[in-house]
């Protein structure tokens, strides 16, 4: 037995484990910090509340105010007026960008803002009068008494509490990443020898910019979401172990080509670096963008169109049928791109320009129809994966940020039978479909695939195979579509689980920023990247493990693929950006007008 | 705020549910694969090289090395003759074969049975990249014995020790070397199948074994029931005849007709049990049931009389069905049966597996012998025994007669279709040897026009024997 052989095979006792252990510290975390925020946001919002005005004796009563408040007659309503005037759900009133805005819930709602009645939405400042059926409120704005050392309610007090455990964590990955790294370097085929240097060089550049960007986040963005930056590093960095593997190992090349051949594998990993760095590099900037400035929130109607664009030049210059079943590969040169990857992107961004707040009917239909048009260019593609991704995401953003549960499931009902009629007409749909039915009675051309991968899932056992140790070759697409098999072989199903677990960390730390009550356009932002990176790691990996109809979805920061790779990295960028914004305005301790009515109301915000 | 706070944590209570699942779901389905995916059509002949070069060995219980690996090459015996004789039962690791122990015990082989404890013991050992070694209960000296006797058929031999039920040689013919079948080279039809255990044959005159048990343990009946055999006439209307006596054999009772074979009297037997009776006896004998040779499944043997009629039931009472009929035995029963006669009615499950041995050799498992099912009351496997030993005697097996040697068998001749469509004559024969020291029972089955199949069975016992196997 050769000594790399030995080694690769021992150390699968630590690999595997090691990556259990960062995805479990990551979550215990998250968890933790979730539960607190969750707390603190069910509190209402600090310096701001309401004085409702009593018609039988004249008196004001002080009414609490949270950061989106429903005002109505119905039991759900965050402010609950039981008048004549009032319907059940009548007006929202909210904290965006700093300042509170008013908003009739349908145009039959009356409500008056100083005696005059508004129609949309309006700004609401210091001692604005609102008007609503025979009730009146009056906005106090109480930020003169603001303390800004004694800002307890952001996530930075809880997170300096645990920042020592993120820290160690962060330890953990690098000894993770040396481990793999240093192990990859050690047991290094023949061939590439001669380029351990250089690999050597590039794997130390990927780590320590890694370092420097997330030193950076720390320093520029006040409200970074550090574990957010550490889950998706914890991914791209399994995903780099695993793709150097692909890159170094079976390297199969008769003799007078060999040297070109280890080339194109060289220069292919080299790229992937570059991906890596680009990335990292564009999601810093980005996010700097997203977080200081309100630009996202005018692109709404760019996004729009861009992402029709993106998908209709997709479906006239796409290619690939030949090799992965539909055309999502433009060419330019040599060089190929997957435009759906960022259409997917400006999808993300419509929905959430469209559901900052709940939208009156009106808009919500021309969101739908909207949808329902790129969602057919998705069909026609067909990029059935990316419409799986998309119609959850969608949904549960929706389900979240309007409360309309019962048009969700009518949704639902659309969407199933919708899929019946795609499973009807189109015969690509039907193959797959069987080719998952049969998985266990027999293997044939269209569950092949998931068959092999299975094998190769099952030879991994609980700490796999040790890296390097496994035997991709098996697999078609080993390194693409069904990467999440080989990391099982060759790291253990345990690692397996860290990848779920790692994302669904994203989604809860994503979470955590939403539930601070910031405005409506940041929430659901949020909201829709974080699920729809966590959706499209679920559907990926239920498919290459059989557990629902394979629809070619490649696994984030861990599939091979340069476009998929650097929009993931965008996506990134923008949830970083996001979930960093300050409510700076609404916070900031600003000259405001002096009260006219005279009512000790501090005591009053004690008593919450 | 109150309901999108709600909403938020009724969506994360939700996706928690979700990935719980999601994990209990991965894990079931690990476990699943390894259960059921070993080996799958069109696996990658590469990979597959390469997750065989650390398989334990496939070695027979006389210690020949039957498959090995050793500098990553996977490897097979030394000897081709027995490398060929082996085919069939070892198979090789490209899982063309996907019924072969090197498919079915994959995960033995591999290690990959272990479980996490074990494995972490003798990785600690340095003895953890092996796989486990299997010791087959099947002899070397045999297979080639019997792979020499079917040289020039087309056909299978099995040989059983009926007291433990372990397989001791099974052989097809025609083969090809394992190396010819990795590289996908020389392969002819029929080359692959492994026809002693799916082979699915037409029993002809050795299901009077069976016959015979049924009438005998029928108190309805009566032992001294005589039928007058005309030969080539029919006994009922489109009923069973003598086709290889066309003069007939006269006035027969049990004794004689079994001796001789008569078509008339067993045909007349069945249709005297009927259907119902004559299926539950063969049920008995394990026909309609799902058969196992450990991991290894049988083909079914079958016995599903749906043709109307005396004349089918005549037909099925001497093995040949008409019509709707389905009567069907693979060569492994066949010698089942006949070791479930010799051991008085009790047949044994079948070995094929004697020992796992790990890579610090201790041995993980050890077959015992037990009892599958029973099959017929003591008496009457006495009854049979004493017809059968008259059949090699004097009977139609006389080509099966040794001196020396206490040999008792059926024989039976059955036309049947082949894979081509052509219509042949297959010659069976299902026997054993009374003798405490050496307790084997043999099947033979030969595809084509010949009477051969009790001379090779014979032939099998007595070098058996002669070499003092077992």
């Amino acid at each position: 037995m050769q000594i790399s052989d030995f080694l690769s095979y021992y150390f699968r006792y630590l690999i595997g484990p090691l990556l259990f252990l960062i995805a479990l510290l990551l979550l215990v975390r998250m968890w933790r910090i979730l539960r607190l925020q969750m707390k603190i946001s069910a509190r209402p919002a600090t310096y701001f509340f309401l004085l409702r005005e009593s018609l039988k004796d004249e008196s004001f009563s002080p009414v609490r105010l949270f950061h989106t408040n429903l005002i109505g007659s119905s039991g759900s309503a965050d402010m609950r007026i039981r008048d004549k005037g009032v319907r059940r759900r009548h007006a929202q009133l909210y904290l965006y960008d700093g300042s509170w805005f008013l908003e009739p819930v349908t145009t039959q709602t009356l409500v008056w803002v100083n005696g005059k009645q508004i129609e949309e939405r309006t700004e609401i400042v210091n001692n604005d009068v609102i008007g609503l059926g025979t009730t009146k409120l009056t906005l106090v704005d109480d930020r003169k008494y603001l303390h800004e050392d004694n800002d307890s309610s952001s996530i930075e007090y809880l997170t300096s509490s645990t920042g020592g455990q993120a820290f160690s964590t962060l330890i953990l990955l690098h000894a993770f990443y040396a481990i793999c790294m240093g192990l990859l370097l050690y047991t290094l085929p023949e061939e590439f020898i001669p380029h351990r240097g250089m690999i050597l060089i590039y794997s130390v550049i990927v780590i320590i910019f890694s370092d420097l960007v997330f030193a950076l986040f720390k320093i520029t963005l006040k409200q970074f979401n550090v574990d957010i930056f550490l889950a998706v590093m914890a991914l791209y960095l399994t995903g780099f172990i695993i793709q150097s593997r692909f890159s170094f190992w079976d390297l199969r090349a008769s003799s007078e080509n060999l040297e070109s051949a280890i080339q194109a594998r060289v220069s292919g990993w080299q790229q992937i670096c570059f991906i890596i760095l680009v990335g990292l590099a564009m999601a810093l900037i980005l996010s700097l963008i997203v977080a200081n400035t309100r630009l996202l929130e005018k692109l709404g109607t760019v996004a729009m169109i861009g992402t029709t664009l993106l998908l209709l030049i997709t479906l006239i210059f796409g290619r690939g049928q030949a090799t992965h079943g539909a055309g999502l590969w433009i060419y330019i040169g040599s060089r190929s791109i997957q435009l759906t990857e960022f259409a997917k992107v400006g999808w993300l961004i419509v929905l959430a320009s469209f559901f900052k707040t709940r939208p009156p009917l009106k808009v919500q239909i021309r969101f739908a129809v909207w949808a329902g048009v790129n969602f057919v260019l998705l069909l026609l593609l067909p990029d059935l994966g990316s419409a799986m991704i998309l119609l959850p995401v969608t949904l549960i953003v929706f389900t979240i940020m309007t409360s309309e549960y019962l048009l969700t499931g009518l949704v639902l009902a659309v969407g199933a039978g919708a899929s019946l009629i795609a499973y009807q007409s189109m015969p690509y749909v039907q193959r797959r479909i069987f080719g998952w039915i049969s998985l266990w009675e027999e293997v044939n051309p269209q569950n092949s695939q998931i068959v092999y991968a299975l094998q190769a899932v099952s030879r991994g056992g609980a700490i796999g195979q040790g890296l390097t140790r496994g035997s991709p070759r098996a697999i078609p697409l080993a390194s693409e579509d069904m990467v999440f098999s080989i990391v099982c072989e060759e790291m253990g199903l345990i690692a397996g689980f860290a990848i779920i677990i790692l994302f669904f960390v994203i989604w809860l730390a994503g979470i955590t920023s939403v539930v601070k009550g910031r405005d409506g356009f940041s929430a659901s932002l949020t909201l829709a990247l974080t699920t729809a990176f966590f959706m499209e790691a679920i559907i990926a990996i239920g498919g290459t493990t059989g557990l629902i109809p394979l629809t070619g979805i490649t696994l984030p920061f861990i599939a091979h693929g340069g476009s998929s790779l650097l929009a993931k990295f965008l996506m990134l960028g923008l949830l970083l950006g996001v979930s960093a914004r300050r409510e700076k305005k609404a916070y900031r301790k600003a000259p405001v007008k002096e009260a006219e009515i005279s009512l000790d109301y501090r005591d009053d915000r004690q008593a919450y | 705020m109150r309901q999108f706070l709600r909403n938020l944590k009724m969506t994360t209570a939700l996706l928690v549910l979700f990935v719980a699942v999601l994990l209990v779901a991965l894990f079931i389905q690990q476990k699943r694969s390894t259960e059921e995916l070993s080996v799958a059509a069109g696996e990658n002949k590469y990979a597959l090289q390469q997750i065989y070069s650390r398989a334990g060995s496939i070695s027979s219980s006389d210690g020949v090395v039957l498959a090995h690996s050793d500098e990553g090459e996977r490897a097979y015996a030394e000897n081709s003759e027995l490398a060929r004789a082996c085919l069939h039962l070892v198979g090789d690791y490209t899982h063309r074969l996907p019924n072969s122990v090197e498919s079915i015990y994959m995960q033995e082989l591999l290690g990959s049975s272990r479980s996490f404890l074990e494995q972490l013991n003798l990785d600690i050992r340095g003895q953890g990249f092996e796989g486990n070694d299997l010791v087959l209960t099947v002899n070397a000296d045999l297979m080639l014995k019997a792979s020499r006797l079917l040289k020039d058929y087309r056909g299978s031999v099995v040989l059983l020790n009926y007291e433990t039920g372990d397989l001791l040689a099974l052989v097809n013919s025609p083969t090809v070397s394992p190396q010819d079948v990795i590289n996908w080279e020389n392969i002819t039809e029929g080359t692959l199948f492994n026809r002693a255990l799916y082979g699915r044959y037409y029993p002809g005159s050795t299901i009077k074994m069976l016959t015979t048990a049924a009438f005998l343990e029928d108190p309805d009946q009566d032992m001294d029931m005589q039928v007058v055999c005309l030969g080539s006439e029919e006994i009922v209307p489109a009923g069973a005849k003598e086709t290889l006596t066309p003069e007939g054999h006269g006035t027969v009772e049990l004794r004689e007709a079994f001796r001789e074979s008569c078509n008339a009297f067993f045909g007349k037997l069945a249709i005297a049990l009927g259907r119902e009776d004559f299926t539950n006896k063969a049920e008995d004998f394990g026909f309609n049931k799902d058969l196992n040779l450990d991991h290894f499944k049988i083909a079914q043997s079958l016995l599903d009389l749906q043709e109307p009629g005396q004349g089918a039931l005549s037909w099925a009472g001497v093995g040949q069905p008409i019509g709707q009929d389905r009567i069907t035995i693979s060569p492994m029963h066949l010698a089942a049966i006949a070791g479930a006669i010799a051991n008085d009615g009790v047949m044994m499950k079948p070995r094929v597996l004697l020992q796992e041995i790990d890579p610090l050799g201790s041995v993980r498992y050890t077959r015992e012998a037990e009892d599958y099912f029973v099959c017929c009351q003591p008496g009457t496997a006495a009854d049979l025994e004493e017809l059968m030993l008259e059949v090699v005697d004097s009977g139609t097996g006389r080509r099966a007669s040794r001196a020396g040697l206490k040999i008792a068998g059926k024989t039976g001749t059955a036309e049947m279709a082949n894979e081509d469509g052509e219509i042949v004559v297959n010659s069976l024969f299902s026997g054993y040897l009374i003798s405490d020291s050496h307790p084997l029972a043999v099947a033979v089955i030969l595809e084509g026009e010949n009477r051969d199949a009790a001379t090779v069975a014979a032939d099998m016992l007595q070098y058996a024997v002669s070499v003092d196997i077992p």
